[in-house]
């Protein structure tokens, strides 16, 4: 009973993004159609809502099982934090369905924000209910997608299509922490072993919850509607982290010395998020920095030894800052109201000490809060330039211990990321950087992957054909705009690059899963090399989308004489999903 | 570019074209004796709401001013912390007006000031709630209006309160520039108007333009508290208007977004005046439902055969909701001005999209009063259309994008993201609908006293010669309808 219950509420939004995914290939936006999405996905919606809470009624009241093994690689547990977060998700995401089914009336991307929202919903559950790292990953990666897709929902902003980059870049390389979590999982238990998994969560859990020293790129991504904003960055994406820990948390809590790290982390983030978000000009920065130095205080507690503390804090920061964000526009009604009530007088609050500081230390303060405390600079002079010159290192390396065809590929994987011109170029080489990766090892289902990556390219190619069928495409440097004349081409093209880079559902995504498996056996290089491709691969291809795709108005209407028809766009993406499946159905065989 | 100016202005002169031949051989309506007269504020959401008021009571008879009434003050309620501007914008105020309690609701407001301070400290500023009003105190109050000495105050800079010839220069001059000047009904109400929404940062842009955008009640209860009191009576009459005895003026507020209409200071009745009173409420219940009813018809969601009992409460329903991009559609349509006698357009539908200002060609052969109408309408009747034809044309440019991903800063705009610039203009949600079309103003009036004032008004002529609005003229006595041409004067309008 309580296994159909779970499947039941992981199916549920998968279905919702799939049927509202396949739908808008074939519907024009109409207030007719509104009223019928509105009705399926408050329908929909409220069955999820019924089988979570369900779920937790049989898990409660009936014997309870905690773990639910279905292969090795699908393993479900279902306990008290999983249970609690679950419903969470399930209350808060009908409060925002209920609030958008009005907010978004006539908005242009009706359909497509409740499909992002529903993929972001199963995401969540996937986490909820996972039972090892690897199954953590793949709904890590759908928040991460669906996270992108919500900041650059407003697509011919070129703000937005930059902050929804960053935030991608930031899930993409702390989501390897997870990938590597999930390999480290599985090696014998030592010092060294309990201590590297630890920290491999602690990445995750800073990307994703925007812990001290990236916090920067939370109040960014507020650029959606604001219920979208609410929702992710206010109530449930951002304390996907400090959920990892509290289910991670008989892993890293007895790692020697390691609370020390986390306790550390989440204290500096909360004393810095909390200056961030004193000087913030605006309602919405002020409400993520909030968020964010309360995401701290929830690791110190966690630190301390108190798992279900954490959850309750975190259960309800989630529900009071995601009604703080949906209630933000009436900050300038509610502030004059509160001017008139006290007559023109200040609140002084107990707990404010700036008055009580000299002026010196106090505007010193204020100049770090004022800039993040240069941390986005800092980042960028310690991280992303010295990247840059890395790679030569790495490939001396890699020649001079004769690993030939890593070196090649990893060269061809920068070679594509440094490519500002050719969109085929890019798309060539991150693919065949891929293939060559796979080619030095020695595995099962080679072939398949191969397969894999080759259908996504093709998909990838032919939407590029569309695109450059009127005019060619100068450069990738720029913001191009693609999506308001070409929707159609643009998310075939996106299913095409999710299928490069390995993304969840696709077959590619379980090949890469054995790939590392070879890559570990065959020593820590080529373990370095896969992860650096892993991100740079990742985060090449979706710059390239978002430069192709956003961050212009180019045209109001899609141009329906040169994009993809809704029956070709179907049969390639009916094509695409039967390849897919079919691979994974051989790979599980 | 020439191609899509010859093409906006083949638009706009379609439209002006349907309008003005309505005026052929237009005959004046009727009006019977009134029991009650309303008199409105000019804005284009008014227009329906007279026309069903009319409609439902023939003995209702209807004016239109600027929604300031003439009294162009500063003024602080009890709920302010500090005074608000209440005149158009361009003018500036000499006097400043407090709210203060009635003497049997003291403890009251002591009671309430302090469960208000309390809940703003707690629940709202510290945990963040927020509800419709909760933080307000509702007390009997009156306005400090009369002031004996001739004193500017020393600290605001400001005269506080009106002395008797101050209020009755104003209450003159409001009722000679509607031309009601004789045939005073028992009750005279004035509904000034403003909109209530929840979570909308840009509520100001629903309220009174002549109120500088905020709501204009404070100013209609002025207008009749002063028009009430004997002394100012006797010096108006002095002026050349007598008021009779037996009218009594009544304050009132029309929330344009859930469409209440609520009314001050109705204690000292007489009976009689009691009876029309008390229907005319009943008839307000009526045409009430009949706005909400036409208004609804522009909402998408709403369907088109709804009763008015329900659309009543729908439209009522989207102002206590917090999800709701549009409370209402504001002046969205906005697209013609007309500065006339209310016989001239009584008959006509104008689809919610005219100014109507009252006026009487017969009362001003100088052009002495149109000159202060067309120096209060032109710029704000010019302003609000102006302000929705940009924001509609290119609203990247000149409008604020959507109202859906909006990031309040700094209590005084609104951007996207946190690093953004600040957005001016109106967001998308506003503008939508509207059609954009320059302002068309229409005056009751010869063609040869219009052109004087204009020219002499040289502010008025700028926004008449440079096209930023379009100006026609309607004989009061051969009907000819003149179109007025830049450097060529008024020329004939062909029909």
């Amino acid at each position: 009973m309580i296994h159909f219950s779970i499947l039941l509420t992981l199916f549920i939004p998968v279905f919702c993004a799939l049927y509202l995914g396949t739908r808008s290939m074939f519907t024009v936006r109409s207030d007719a159609d509104e009223h019928s999405i509105s009705k399926f996905i408050q329908t929909s919606f409220a069955l999820y809502l019924l089988s979570s809470f369900s779920t937790l009624a049989l898990w409660a009241f009936g014997e309870s099982e905690s773990i639910w093994q279905i292969t090795p690689l699908i393993t479900f547990k279902i306990d008290l934090p999983g249970l609690i977060y679950l419903c969470t998700i399930a209350i808060l995401t009908n409060i925002i369905l209920f609030y958008c089914r009005r907010y978004l009336h006539r908005d242009p991307g009706y359909q497509r924000f409740f499909m992002v929202i529903s993929m972001f919903v199963a995401g969540l559950t996937l986490v909820a209910f996972a039972g090892n790292f690897e199954l953590i990953f793949a709904g890590w990666e759908f928040v991460g997608l669906s996270s992108y897709l919500l900041i650059g929902f407003y697509w011919h902003r070129p703000q937005a299509a930059r902050n929804a980059n960053r935030a991608y870049y930031i899930y993409r390389v702390c989501d390897l922490g997870l990938l590597a979590a999930a390999f480290i999982a599985h090696l014998e238990t030592s010092f060294c072993q309990q201590w590297a998994l630890s920290l491999m969560i602690l990445i995750a859990v800073v990307g994703k919850s925007a812990q001290f020293p990236i916090s920067y790129w939370l109040p960014r991504a507020m650029e959606g509607p604001t219920p979208s904003s609410a929702i992710f960055y206010g109530a449930l994406s951002i304390h996907a982290g400090v959920f990892l820990l509290i289910r991670t948390f008989d892993i890293w809590f007895y790692a020697p010395g390691f609370v020390w790290v986390v306790g550390s982390l989440g204290l500096t983030t909360a004393i810095f998020a909390t200056l961030f978000g004193r000087v913030q000009a605006n309602i919405k920065g002020q409400i993520g920095y909030a968020s964010i130095a309360q995401v701290g205080i929830m690791l110190v507690e966690l630190a301390f030894g108190f798992p279900n503390l954490a959850l309750i804090h975190m259960t309800g920061n989630a529900f009071f800052r995601c009604f703080q964000l949906l209630v933000s526009p009436s900050v300038v009604a509610q502030q004059l109201q509160i001017h008139g009530a006290l007559l023109g007088e200040k609140i002084k609050s107990p707990l404010a000490i700036h008055h009580r500081l000299n002026t010196r230390v106090r505007d010193t303060l204020y100049l770090i809060a004022v800039n993040e405390a240069y941390l986005q600079n800092f980042f960028k002079f310690t991280f992303t330039k010295p990247i840059k010159y890395f790679w030569v290192i790495i490939v001396l390396a890699l020649i001079v211990s004769s690993h030939v065809l890593l070196a090649t590929s990893l060269l061809i994987a920068l070679f594509a990321f440094s490519e500002k011109k050719s969109p085929f170029r890019v798309l060539s080489a991150v693919a065949l950087s891929n293939i060559i990766f796979a080619g030095t090892f020695e595995f099962e289902h080679k072939l398949i992957y191969l397969s894999g990556i080759g259908i996504a390219w093709l998909l990838c190619l032919d939407a590029l054909r569309i695109l450059s069928k009127q005019e060619p495409i100068k450069s990738l440097s720029l913001f191009s705009g693609y999506f308001g004349r070409f929707p159609l081409a643009s998310t075939t093209m996106l299913l095409g690059i999710l299928g490069i880079i390995g993304f969840p559902l696709s077959s590619t995504f379980w090949c890469e899963d054995q790939l590392l498996e070879q890559a570990i056996a065959s020593g820590w290089i080529s373990v370095a090399v896969f992860a650096f491709m892993f991100a740079l691969n990742g985060i090449t291809m979706i710059r390239m989308y978002s430069h192709l795709f956003w961050g212009k108005r180019e045209h109001d209407q899609p141009d329906r004489s040169f994009d993809l028809s809704n029956l070709e766009m179907f049969s390639r993406v009916a094509l695409f999903v039967l390849v897919n499946g079919l691979q994974i159905y051989l790979l599980k065989l | 570019m020439e191609e899509t100016r010859t093409l906006h202005e083949a638009h706009e002169n379609a439209y002006y074209h349907e309008v003005l031949s309505k005026f052929k051989n237009l005959e004046p309506a009727k009006q019977a004796k009134p029991n009650i007269q309303a008199v409105f504020c000019l804005d284009d959401r008014e227009c329906s709401f007279r026309r069903h008021l009319e409609q439902a009571d023939p003995h209702i008879e209807t004016f239109a001013t600027a929604g300031f009434f003439g009294i162009d003050f500063f003024f602080q309620s009890l709920n302010d912390a500090s005074p608000k501007k209440l005149c158009p914008a361009p003018v500036q105020p000499k006097h400043l007006v407090f709210e203060r309690v009635h003497t049997s609701h003291l403890e009251a407001l002591e009671n309430q000031r302090k469960l208000a301070q309390r809940k703003a400290v707690w629940l709202t500023s510290w945990l963040g709630f927020v509800t419709k009003n909760t933080l307000k105190v509702n007390v009997r109050t009156e306005l400090e209006l009369y002031r004996e000495d001739d004193q500017v105050n020393p600290q605001t800079k400001l005269y506080h309160g009106f002395s008797y010839d101050e209020m009755a220069q104003r209450v003159f001059s409001v009722l000679r520039s509607m031309g009601m000047t004789h045939n005073f009904a028992p009750i005279v109400t004035m509904i000034a108007h403003g909109s209530s929404s929840l979570n909308n940062p840009h509520f100001a842009a629903y309220d009174c333009g002549a109120c500088s955008g905020n709501p204009g009640a404070p100013n209609a209860r002025a207008f009749a508290t002063m028009a009430n009191l004997a002394p100012v009576r006797e010096r108006v009459q002095k002026l050349g208007i007598s008021i009779p005895n037996e009218t009594h003026f009544i304050g009132g507020f029309h929330d344009t977004c859930t469409d209440s209409v609520d009314f001050f200071d109705t204690e000292n009745l007489s009976e009689r005046q009691k009876t029309y009173f008390f229907d005319f409420l009943n008839t307000l219940e009526t045409a009430k439902k009949q706005n909400a009813k036409e208004r609804c018809t522009r909402f998408a969601v709403v369907s088109p055969d709804i009763s008015p009992e329900q659309a009543l409460l729908e439209v009522e329903h989207r102002a206590t909701v917090l999800f709701e991009p549009r409370p209402e559609l504001g002046h969205a349509n906005n697209a013609l001005c007309i500065v006339g006698r209310r016989q001239l357009t009584k008959n006509l539908f104008f689809d919610r999209r005219a100014f109507l200002n009252s006026y009487d060609p017969t009362q001003d052969t100088t052009g002495q009063i149109l000159n202060s109408i067309l120096s209060a309408v032109v710029p704000v009747c010019g302003g609000i259309n102006l302000e929705y034809y940009f924001s509609r044309v290119d609203n990247a440019v000149y409008g604020c994008g959507t109202k859906l991903s909006h990031n309040v800063c700094s209590l005084l705009g609104v951007y996207n993201g946190i690093d953004d610039d600040l957005r001016t203009g109106l967001p998308i949600q506003m503008v939508e609908i509207h059609d954009p079309v320059r302002l068309l103003i229409i005056i009751e009036q010869k063609p040869e006293i219009v052109l004087d004032v204009i020219q002499k008004n040289k502010p008025v002529f700028e926004w008449i010669e440079n096209e930023w609005v379009k100006l026609a003229c309607i004989d009061p006595n051969s009907k000819k309808i003149t179109f007025y041409k830049p450097a060529q004067g008024f020329v004939d309008y062909p029909l």
